[in-house]
């Protein structure tokens, strides 16, 4: 009775076995579009909204991508086990680089002030030292409980304030 | 098994049936004081079920009669519905089937018994307190749990989750119980079933049904899983009626 039913057999179905043993197709549903999808104030549930389609790149791009990752990270790692970013005045290159800057300071300073070093030379920043001033018959001052050094140079007057 | 559940119905068809409370729209069974239930005005069909039916309704409606003249002839009442994996378009199938078949003299059950992923209750917006879960473990009565919509001619016994030990779900007496009651008390019983391989999970098979019908995408499902799941069904001991293609092309007849 259900090979009334049969609107097509699957062929797959039937490979191997003969066709009195397959089962029969009861019915075939088409795919359909739901119109009621789009309706205004048909709010799709949370639980079930579809999840967007997660774009992947090409499997050539992934894999140069990775590769140049992890390149990027092995010379890093040799990089930084060489020490050649601690210790500058090592490298060759980096002494001569110093040499050449240091040269150019000099020159610059050279063209400002002269030949003449201005913290070495004379009249505008040197700085003199006075001796102190001995007061002679000074009395010192005593101040109760403590004695300040150079307090016999104070004012008898101001004795006790 | 199967001899106990026939000495199970049996012993219920003795028993006065089940007799829901019918009311406006949707009508329910008294709810028990500890399980309030949400009475809901009317099934909220989704739109592919009623898209299915305005494009496609001839040919379920050609389904539903065969299935009603098989339960005259061969006395089969309690149809499984599987498939290999999930989203195959197997509950979508399976309501819009029912619909056809509500609209035809005679008692229509649909049940949820996707014990390892229930759609129905989320698929139709009901918010069961109780659910066939809560029957077969709990004991809760069978009467709050059945969803009578009346409006639809229709009588849904959903899951409220996802059981956590299905083999041993179906192996209990409260399943057996309940399928010797509901075959009982209605014309034919739509099930719709767990996929036969879910990942690494062991099979779950339904042996206490009358015939299955295997659900199968077009596109997706392969010749492998389709022979492979007739010897699970064939192992089992469920006939197998036939294969429901879904996702065919537009152009098949």
């Amino acid at each position: 009775m259900w090979q009334e039913s049969v609107v097509e057999e699957r062929p797959a179905l039937l490979d191997g076995k003969s066709r009195a043993q397959s089962p029969p197709v009861l019915i075939q549903v088409p795919k359909v579009h739901s119109r009621l999808r789009g309706r205004a104030g048909h709010q799709p549930s949370a639980t079930y909204r579809p999840r967007p389609r997660r774009r992947r790149l090409r499997r050539e791009v992934r894999m140069a991508l990775s590769v140049f990752g992890l390149g990027s990270l092995i010379a890093s790692g040799v990089i930084l086990a060489s020490g050649l970013p601690c210790r500058p005045l090592r490298s060759e290159v980096t002494r001569v680089a110093v040499d050449l800057w240091e040269g150019t300071f000099q020159d610059r300073n050279a063209s400002v002030f002269g030949d003449s070093d201005p913290l070495s030379d004379g009249d505008p920043f040197a700085i003199e030292l006075h001796p102190p001033v001995i007061v002679p018959d000074a009395v010192p001052v005593a101040f109760p409980g403590y004695l300040l050094p150079g307090d016999e140079r104070e004012d008898s007057r101001h004795a006790g304030s | 098994m199967r001899e106990v559940e026939q000495a199970l119905a049996r012993v219920y068809a003795r028993r006065e049936p089940i007799e829901p409370r019918t009311g406006s729209g949707v009508a329910r069974a008294m709810p028990h004081p500890h399980f309030r239930i949400a009475e809901p005005r009317g099934l909220a069909w989704p739109a592919t079920v009623r898209a299915l039916e305005r494009e496609h309704g001839k040919r379920f409606e050609l389904l539903a009669d065969q299935l009603l003249r098989l339960r005259d002839v061969e006395h089969r009442k309690l149809i499984l519905f599987t498939s290999c994996h999930r989203a195959e378009g197997r509950t979508t199938l399976v309501l819009t089937l029912a619909r056809a078949l509500a609209r035809r003299p005679g008692r229509t059950l649909l049940i949820d018994a996707d014990l390892t992923g229930p759609m129905l209750s989320r698929l139709l917006e009901l918010q069961p307190r109780v659910g066939l879960d809560d029957v077969v473990q709990d004991d809760a009565p069978l009467a709050q749990a059945l969803v009578e919509a009346q409006d639809d001619h229709l009588s849904i016994l959903p899951l409220r989750g996802p059981v956590a030990r299905p083999r041993d779900f179906l192996a209990s007496p409260g399943w057996a119980c309940t399928m010797a009651r509901l075959r009982r008390d209605y014309d034919l019983i739509l099930l719709d079933g767990s996929p036969l391989f879910t990942g690494l999970s062991a099979t779950v098979l339904h042996r206490s049904v009358d015939a299955a019908v295997l659900v199968y995408h077009r596109e997706l499902t392969g010749e492998r899983s389709l022979n492979r799941a007739r010897e699970v069904l064939e192992a089992g001991g469920v006939p197998l009626l036939g294969l429901a293609e879904t996702f065919s092309p537009a152009s098949s007849a």
